[in-house]
């Protein structure tokens, strides 16, 4: 149950988005992809599952090799949650978790009572059962994530990808979705937006910037103060979380703007 | 995980229960709209120029199946003319509504009809070079049809071919459907200039699609197309309700989206030539039965596919009917009582969604 990464690199047209990158992620942690916008993570978790091709490189999960096996099978072993994406149709809440069956079932097989069953459990573990019935599209944005988390535990993979999961959410659904993908019993590799909440979920931290590998560890050592202002360019201080003793990114204001406004 | 089974009592009921909602409401569907389509397939029959009462109708068909064989008026009007025609119109409305459901999904796009992508233009292409350059003539009353095909085929093909082996988005394939559409569209055009005027109105009803000429040797061919296209649609049931969901959804649950979306392509816009070779270009039925379908069964594709077949021919056998009695004893194109059944279903469709979407 692990994930390794072995020199990826990915060309896109003609830019190489990811340069030569290795991650390992070991069984049962949750490990976060951190880095600033267009530093690659979407990219390498797309990788992950297929939509982009890579250059070099492999991706291994338990040793074996993910982009080798076809398609079906690593859906089994692999799930995804991606950012909240427009769906044209007017799919129920039931019929959106229940694609998530889609990789255990042949072209001629029928479903099996145990299809409803993992769709049943995956509704109530993210708490939308009752919501089984309505239209997918006319949920709030906290509800449709939790819906598509309940796809992904249907899928019934013991390693998970998200890739920024909690964007545009409120707070409230922020940790709820993070409380419960760190509950699962999986394997985690989640790009993440906010510095302060991958601290505190993530057992280690990967720090990407213009496609490359900058650092990685824990991450008390890897979210400090001068790290995140080299490479999101930004005036912060990284401070200790008060409750959790995590790192905890604060913004502060710029001085080259000081300066402007009272020149 | 402690918590997963503990649900796990419960959870079997709960699914019973909603499954059994879900299949009770697409069986009585698929009954109403079993019966329609009997009763419209009757209707066409009996009614026309000359309208043949129901009991004639039925003594005509029990005596066809029974093999007495009398050489009534009935029977012919109804076993040569009437029955062709209606069974004609109930397949191709049944492969315009599958092909138009399918394309609507491959392109992600709910105003997608089976000839979006250039299907119908290359088959103008060819028919037109038949009509009115005597192109196939050796083929007889099958040249329009050859010629509807191979322009088909080759619009299909060059779609295949610019679209390439690699990622095609939803919206790359439109652009290179609509590009090809307006190219082969020119070249009919620039057909209909060079050629004969007097010819050009049987061009015009052409493109409007009739089942004027239709007969038994004409429906084996889009009932095979269409029997081999949905069973093979049938079986990727699950891959098409996944792409429905998004191209990286489905790239999640184990799809090779790529591919997917070149196979479909091909099954939807066979299913669409076969109907254009044997009955021109009959718009909005494949836009609008999918739409139409989904109302009462939902998107799952185990329920669209199978009611779309029935509510797809209902609708043309219906449009037909109305096509060659409203204008008696002219017959109207089937293209013009589509688009007017058709446009108002659609805009109430299209208020029916900002609707839901505006509550949302």
């Amino acid at each position: 149950m692990s994930f390794s990464v072995e020199g990826l690199c990915v060309d896109l047209g003609r830019r190489r988005i990811l340069d030569d990158v290795d991650v390992r992620v070991p069984s049962g942690s949750i490990v976060g992809l951190l880095g600033p916008n267009g530093s690659g993570k979407s990219t390498l978790l797309k990788t992950m599952y297929r939509v982009n091709r890579p250059s070099s490189g492999r991706i291994l999960i338990d040793g074996e090799d993910l982009l080798a096996l076809p398609a079906r099978r690593a859906a089994q072993r692999v799930a995804v949650l991606a950012q909240d994406s427009t769906v044209e149709f007017d799919f129920t809440v039931r019929e959106v978790v229940a694609a998530g069956r889609t990789p255990h079932r042949g072209l001629l097989e029928r479903d099996r009572p145990e299809d409803a069953v993992a769709i049943d459990e995956a509704l109530l573990l993210v708490g939308c059962a009752e919501l089984e019935a309505r239209i997918f599209t006319t949920l709030s944005g906290g509800e449709r994530q939790r819906v598509l988390l309940a796809r992904a535990l249907a899928q019934g993979a013991d390693h998970l990808l998200l890739d920024e999961p909690t964007n545009h959410l409120d707070i409230r659904y922020q940790t709820m979705i993070l409380d419960l993908v760190s509950e699962l019993p999986v394997t985690v590799f989640a790009a993440l937006h906010d510095l302060g909440i991958a601290s505190m979920y993530c057992d280690e931290v990967v720090l990407l910037d213009q496609g490359r590998v900058i650092d990685c560890g824990p991450p008390s050592e890897v979210i400090t103060t001068s790290a995140v202002q080299r490479v999101y360019d930004a005036h912060v201080l990284v401070i200790d979380h008060p409750s959790s003793g995590t790192p905890y990114v604060l913004p502060t204001k710029s001085n080259k703007k000081e300066k402007t406004s009272t020149s | 995980m402690v918590k997963a089974r503990s649900v796990r009592q419960t959870s079997p009921d709960v699914a019973r229960v909603s499954n059994r909602r879900g299949s009770r409401r697409a069986a009585s569907a698929s009954a109403v709209a079993i019966g329609m389509l009997i009763a419209a397939i009757v209707a066409g029959v009996a009614l026309g120029s000359v309208n043949l009462a129901v009991s004639d109708v039925f003594r005509v068909f029990v005596d066809r199946l029974l093999g007495n064989e009398l050489p009534s008026t009935a029977d012919q009007i109804i076993w040569n003319l009437r029955l062709p025609r209606v069974l004609l119109a109930a397949v191709v409305g049944a492969a315009l509504t599958t092909s138009g459901a399918v394309m609507q999904v491959l392109v992600r796009n709910p105003l997608a009809d089976p000839f979006l992508l250039g299907v119908s233009a290359g088959a103008s292409v060819g028919a037109t070079a038949v009509l009115l350059f005597g192109v196939f003539s050796g083929l007889g009353l099958w040249a329009v049809s050859a010629g509807s095909a191979v322009g088909s085929l080759v619009a299909i093909v060059s779609v295949l071919l610019l679209a390439g082996s690699g990622t095609s988005s939803p919206t790359q394939l439109i652009l290179i459907g609509v590009v090809m559409s307006a190219l082969f569209q020119s070249i009919t055009s620039f057909l209909i200039f060079r050629g004969d005027p007097n010819a050009t109105q049987g061009v015009l009803f052409w493109l409007l699609g009739s089942f004027g000429r239709a007969t038994w040797k004409q429906i084996p061919i889009p009932l095979g197309v269409l029997v081999i296209s949905v069973a093979y649609l049938l079986a990727h049931r699950r891959s098409l309700n996944a792409l429905a969901l998004g191209d990286e959804a489905a790239s999640g649950l184990g799809i090779d989206v790529v591919r997917l979306r070149r196979k479909l392509f091909v099954v939807a816009s066979i299913c669409a030539a076969s109907t254009v070779a044997v009955a021109g270009v009959i718009g909005f039925i494949g836009l609008v039965v999918p739409h139409l379908v989904r109302i009462f069964v939902g998107v799952d594709h185990r329920r669209v596919l199978p009611l779309g077949l029935v509510v797809g021919a209902t609708f043309t056998v219906l449009a037909d009917l109305a096509a060659r009695t409203v204008v008696s004893p002219q017959e109207m194109p089937l293209g013009v009582v589509s688009a007017v059944i058709g446009a108002p279903m659609l805009l109430l469709l299209v208020r029916r969604r900002s609707a839901s979407a505006g509550a949302s």
